[in-house]
């Protein structure tokens, strides 16, 4: 059954000695996921390694690398650490929401209602780091962003906030040039 | 890989499994052929420094039927999950094996194991372990989420093994490693349902 799911190794190792009844008997199995295609795996040479942590009850300084690690895992195809300051927010995307873009006055995602220019350079100013991820389409990238956001924030990232490329257009679909 | 499992089945099925470990959850002791407590985690042979770890009332939940652990070691920074967590005892040494950078989650479907599970892991300093009220058949978590699953003694009491191996199979990441310690039925299955519910729970 296991390696009719997908399961490669799968093996029955040993009996445990501890049946529940006449009929049964405890066993130890063991199988393994394979390995993914190469194209959603990240470059062995840029893995890095998990630090020795051995002294329980003390938290590490957080590794922004292990957040990569976490992007690469969760479905990410391409998961890459830029400075804060190299994010360009300019006006005239504002005028793409506003002429063209349905979502226009509908919530907080988007404009009048989203972050102006300026308050939004003055949020990104407060960071020095971003992580740019690109992966699937639609909404699944948005769920691995903010997935990703809250495990950060547990590793003591405690200001991880995802930005997300959310659908723009009728039906969801991209419009040329819009945000 | 279809079931026969009605819906019908499925209920008495989960009524069952809720009746008895809500039992279990107070104590094992007595309610199980093989040995529990401290007694069962010493036959199996968990690491002795990861027990004399777990404060005595801890160990005294213990009701698994052998050692995922002995398959293959929990490394350092690895996320785990453990279907069927009961009282965490196996949760809380897999969190102790993964450390602070790792993280483990325990399921389970009955309330009372989940509060036994909660009650122990206050007893210990761990801040990597965390359990919810989940079912093996509908893990709500992400694809590729863990490096290991395990499970002890649980997988035998789910009515739907294929859909919850697919499950495990979904939420591991690619190599990741499922490690299970369970019942297995040995001579022909009971053809009979209703003779096979009866001893559902065994």
């Amino acid at each position: 059954m296991l390696e009719e799911v997908g399961f490669e190794n799968a093996e029955l190792v040993a009996k445990t000695g501890f049946n529940s009844s006449p009929k049964t008997e405890g066993v130890l199995v063991r199988a393994s996921k394979p390995e993914a295609s190469k194209s959603l795996q990240k470059p062995k040479e840029e893995i890095t390694p998990v630090e020795e942590v051995r002294v329980m009850g003390r938290r590490p300084s957080p590794s922004i690398e292990a957040v990569i690690d976490r992007a690469y895992a969760l479905g990410c195809e391409k998961a890459k650490i830029i400075d804060a300051s190299t994010v360009i927010v300019e006006e005239w995307v504002r005028w793409k929401c506003l002429y063209g873009c349905p979502f226009y006055n509908k919530d907080g995602y988007h404009p009048p209602f989203a972050p102006d220019v300026d308050e939004t350079r003055k949020v990104l100013d407060q960071y020095t780091k971003a992580i740019l991820l690109n992966g699937p389409k639609g909404k699944v990238i948005t769920d691995i962003a903010v997935r990703l956001e809250g495990e950060a924030y547990k590793m003591g990232f405690y200001k991880a906030f995802a930005l997300t490329a959310l659908p723009s257009g009728g039906g969801g679909e991209p419009t040329p040039g819009a945000t | 890989m279809k079931t026969d499992i009605t819906p019908g089945d499925r209920k008495k099925i989960e009524e069952g499994i809720r009746e008895k470990y809500s039992k279990v959850a107070d104590s094992p002791h007595g309610l199980f052929a093989y040995p529990t407590g401290r007694s069962g985690i010493e036959a199996q042979k968990y690491a002795p420094e990861l027990v004399s770890a777990l404060p005595e009332e801890i160990i005294s939940s213990y009701c698994g039927v052998g050692n995922p652990f002995s398959l293959r070691q929990i490394q350092t920074g690895e996320s785990v999950l453990d279907i069927g967590s009961g009282a965490g005892v196996d949760t809380l040494i897999a969190a102790m094996m993964a450390g602070p950078t790792g993280k483990v989650v325990g399921i389970d479907i009955v309330p009372e194991m989940l509060r036994r599970a909660e009650s122990n892991l206050a007893m210990t300093d761990l801040h990597n372990v965390t359990f919810r009220m989940a079912s093996g058949e509908d893990l709500p978590f992400l694809d590729a989420e863990f490096d290991s699953v395990i499970s002890n003694g649980v997988i035998n009491l789910i009515p739907d093994k294929p859909r919850l191996l697919k499950e495990v199979i979904r939420v591991l990441k690619p190599g990741g490693s499922l490690m299970l310690a369970d019942q297995v039925a040995i001579g022909s299955v009971q053809k009979d349902m209703k003779a096979r519910l009866a001893n559902w729970f065994q």
